[in-house]
C-alpha cells in the first residue's frame, strides 16, 4: 500500500471512527428531507416535494455548511497533528511531505463526501421513492457540485493549517474564510453593484474569486438557466459564452480553486519546517 | 552509518546547531548528551529531515536533504512524548506505521518484544506514559531499521519503565544495532554506550569515548533548608574535595563527580547538619568541566 493510500484511510477511518461523518451525514439528510416537506406544505399540499424545487432549497443550505464543514477539517486536522506531535512521528518515516498533504486531503475528501453523498444522497433516494419525480439528473449534478464545493474549502482548509502553528489558529482562519466567502462576499458585490456602478464583466470577473458563487452560479444554470434566477453575473456569462461555455468555465474556476490552495500548501510544506 | 558535516540550524536569530561535525558508526552505540536546549532534539529531527538545516547529513549514504525518503527509510525514531493516534489499538498503530512503510500489515510480535501483548487491543488513550514509550518503541523496531534514534526516551518514565527501557537499549547495543540515544542524564546509558557526544550550547563539546568524560559526569545533592543550619551545611560542603556550591534562598544544591553523592550525604551527616531534605539528582556531563579540563573532541 503506498503512503497517500495508507493515510487517505487512516483519515477515512478516524473520520468513521469519531462518529462525526455519521453525524453530518445524519444531518444533511435530516435537513434535506425536511427542506422538501416543509417546500411542499407551504404550497398547500402533504407530502413530499420533487427534486427540482428540494434541489434548490438544498443550494443555499449545501453552500453555507458544506464549506464550513469542509474548511473546518482541512485546517484542523494537520494542525492539530502538528500540536501533538503526531506530524513529527508520521514525518519520521519513509514518507515524502507532499505525499502527507496529500493523503490527508485524499482521507478527509473521502470522508466530507461520503457524508455528503450519504446526508443528500439517502435523502434523494427517498424523496424519488416518495413522489416518483423527474429531475434526478439534476439531483445527481447538485450532488456533484455540493462535492466539488468540498474539495474546493478542503484544499482552503489544508492551506490553512500549513500556514498556521497551532489549531486554534487553525480554526480562527477556517471561520474568517467562511464569513467571507459565504457571507462578506455577497455584500460586497452588491454594494459594488449598486453603488460604485461595478458592470456586469466587472462582477462576472469577481464571483470567479468567490468558490461558493461560482458554484451557485453553475447549480442554477444547472437546475434553470433562466436570466431572472441566474441574476446579472449568470446571465452575462450565458450571454457571452452560451449555457455550455458558462458551465465550463464554472467547472473550471471550480477546478482551479481545488488545485491552486493544495499547490500553495504543498509549496509551503515543502519549503518550510513542517513541526 | 550517520555523517554529520558542519550542520548549522537557526530558529530565527536564535542558533541553534553551529557547526556539528561527527559521526556515527555502523553500530555503534552513541550517547548523544547534553543540557536542555543543548540541541540534541534539534539535531535528531535535522536527521530525520523534518527541519531545514545548513551543511550536509547522511544516513547509510543517502543526503538527508536531497534523499530523505531513502534515509529515513533506515531510520527509527522514538521521540520524547511519543504521539500516536490515540484511538487506534496498539495492533493498528502497527499496521497504520507498517503501511507508512510500504508494507501490509504490522509485526503484532513485537507487542510482546516490547511487553505490551496484553494491550494489544487496548486504544493508545488508555495507555500509561511507559506502555506509549514502549509502543512507540515496537513502531520503530518492527521495521527493522539500521539506526534506531532515541529522544530522552527516559525523561517521562518511572523507576520500573526505565529499568525496562535500560534493557531494551541493552538489548539493541547487543544486537549490534546502531543507536543514537540523546539525553540530559548519564547514568545507565553510559555503561552501555560505545561512544559520547556531547552538545553544549549548539556545539560538539565532547566527542570520544565514555571512559574519556572522566570527571565531567557530574552528580547534584540538593538540600532544603529554612534558616538553621544553613552556614553549617555549606561550610561542610565547602570544605569536601571535587565539590562544588551552590546556593539559593531555599537550598543548598553539592555537585560532585558522579557515585560521590554518597561521600557527600555521609560528611553531613557526620557534621550533625540535618536539612528538611534532600534529593539526590541523576548523574550529568557538565559542559563546564569539559571545558575547564581541556576535554574537548579527543577525535
Amino acid at each position: 500500500m503506498s503512503p497517500i493510500r495508507a493515510l487517505a484511510a487512516h483519515e477515512l477511518g478516524e473520520a468513521i471512527r469519531n462518529r462525526w461523518l455519521l453525524a453530518y451525514g445524519g444531518l444533511f439528510a435530516v435537513l434535506a428531507l425536511g427542506l422538501s416537506l416543509v417546500g411542499l406544505r407551504l404550497a398547500g399540499a402533504v407530502g413530499l416535494e420533487g427534486y427540482g424545487r428540494t434541489t434548490a432549497s438544498l443550494l443555499n443550505l449545501c453552500l453555507g455548511l458544506v464549506p464550513l464543514i469542509a474548511l473546518l477539517l482541512g485546517a484542523t486536522g494537520l494542525a492539530g497533528d502538528r500540536e501533538v506531535g503526531l506530524l513529527e512521528s508520521m514525518l519520521a518515516q519513509p514518507v515524502g511531505r507532499s505525499e502527507l498533504v496529500l493523503g490527508r486531503f485524499a482521507g478527509a475528501l473521502a470522508a466530507v463526501g461520503l457524508a455528503t453523498l450519504l446526508g443528500f444522497g439517502l435523502a434523494g433516494v427517498l424523496i424519488g421513492l416518495a413522489t416518483g419525480a423527474a429531475g434526478g439528473g439534476q439531483y445527481l449534478a447538485f450532488l456533484g457540485i455540493a462535492l466539488a464545493v468540498a474539495a474546493v474549502y478542503l484544499s482552503i482548509g489544508v492551506a490553512i493549517a500549513v500556514g498556521v502553528r497551532s489549531r486554534m489558529q487553525g480554526l480562527a482562519w477556517a471561520l474568517a474564510a467562511w464569513f467571507g466567502s459565504v457571507v462578506v462576499f455577497d455584500l460586497v458585490l452588491i454594494a459594488a453593484g449598486a453603488v460604485a456602478g461595478a458592470s456586469a464583466p466587472v462582477l462576472a470577473a469577481a464571483v470567479l474569486l468567490n468558490p461558493v458563487e461560482v458554484a451557485r452560479i453553475l447549480a442554477l444554470l444547472l437546475l434553470d438557466p433562466a436570466l431572472e434566477v441566474l441574476g446579472p453575473v449568470g446571465g452575462f456569462l450565458t450571454a457571452r459564452l452560451g449555457t455550455a461555455g458558462a458551465a465550463g468555465l464554472l467547472v473550471g474556476a471550480l477546478a482551479a480553486w481545488i488545485v491552486g490552495p493544495l499547490a500553495v500548501a504543498l509549496a509551503l510544506f515543502e519549503g518550510r519546517d513542517p513541526i | 552509518m550517520i555523517a554529520l558535516r558542519d550542520v548549522r540550524k537557526r530558529f530565527g536569530s536564535v542558533p541553534a546547531l553551529e557547526g556539528i561535525t561527527a559521526e556515527v558508526p555502523d553500530g555503534a552505540f552513541v550517547l548523544l548528551v547534553g543540557s536542555n536546549g543543548a540541541g540534541k532534539t534539534t539535531l535528531l529531527r535535522c536527521i530525520l529531515g523534518l527541519l531545514r538545516f545548513d551543511g550536509t547529513i547522511t544516513v547509510g549514504g543517502h543526503d538527508v536533504a536531497r534523499d530523505g525518503r531513502r534515509a529515513r527509510a533506515l531510520l527509527g525514531y522514538v521521540p520524547q512524548r511519543p504521539a500516536l493516534p490515540a484511538d487506534l489499538t496498539c495492533t493498528e498503530v502497527l499496521d497504520l506505521f507498517a503501511r507508512l512503510r510500504g508494507r501490509a500489515r504490522g509485526d503484532a510480535a513485537m507487542l510482546g518484544r516490547v511487553g505490551l501483548e496484553d494491550a494489544a487491543r487496548a486504544p493508545v488513550r488508555t495507555l500509561s506514559g511507559g506502555m506509549r514509550q514502549r509502543l512507540a518503541l515496537a513502531v520503530a523496531l518492527q521495521a527493522d531499521p539500521a539506526v534506531l534514534l532515541f529522544d530522552e526516551p527516559a525523561a517521562s518514565l518511572d523507576v520500573a519503565a526505565r529499568r525496562a527501557l535500560h534493557r531494551d537499549l541493552e538489548d539493541l547495543a547487543g544486537r549490534g544495532r546502531t543507536v543514537l540515544l540523546a539525553t540530559h542524564l548519564a547514568a545507565e546509558p553510559l555503561q552501555i554506550a560505545t561512544r559520547a557526544l556531547v552538545l553544549h550550547r549548539g556545539r560538539v563539546a565532547y566527542d570520544g569515548p565514555p571512559e574519556g568524560l572522566g570527571g565531567a559526569v557530574q552528580q547534584r545533592v540538593v538540600f532544603s533548608v529554612n534558616g538553621v543550619g544553613r552556614a553549617e551545611l555549606t561550610a561542610v560542603l565547602t570544605a569536601l574535595p571535587g565539590v562544588r556550591v551552590a546556593q539559593t534562598p531555599g537550598s543548598v544544591t553539592a555537585t560532585t563527580r558522579a557515585g560521590g553523592a554518597f561521600e557527600v550525604l555521609a560528611a553531613v551527616a557526620a557534621a550533625g547538619v540535618r536539612p528538611v531534605d534532600v534529593h539526590v539528582e541523576e548523574p550529568t556531563v557538565d559542559p563546564e568541566v569539559l571545558a575547564e579540563a581541556g576535554t574537548v573532541t579527543p577525535r
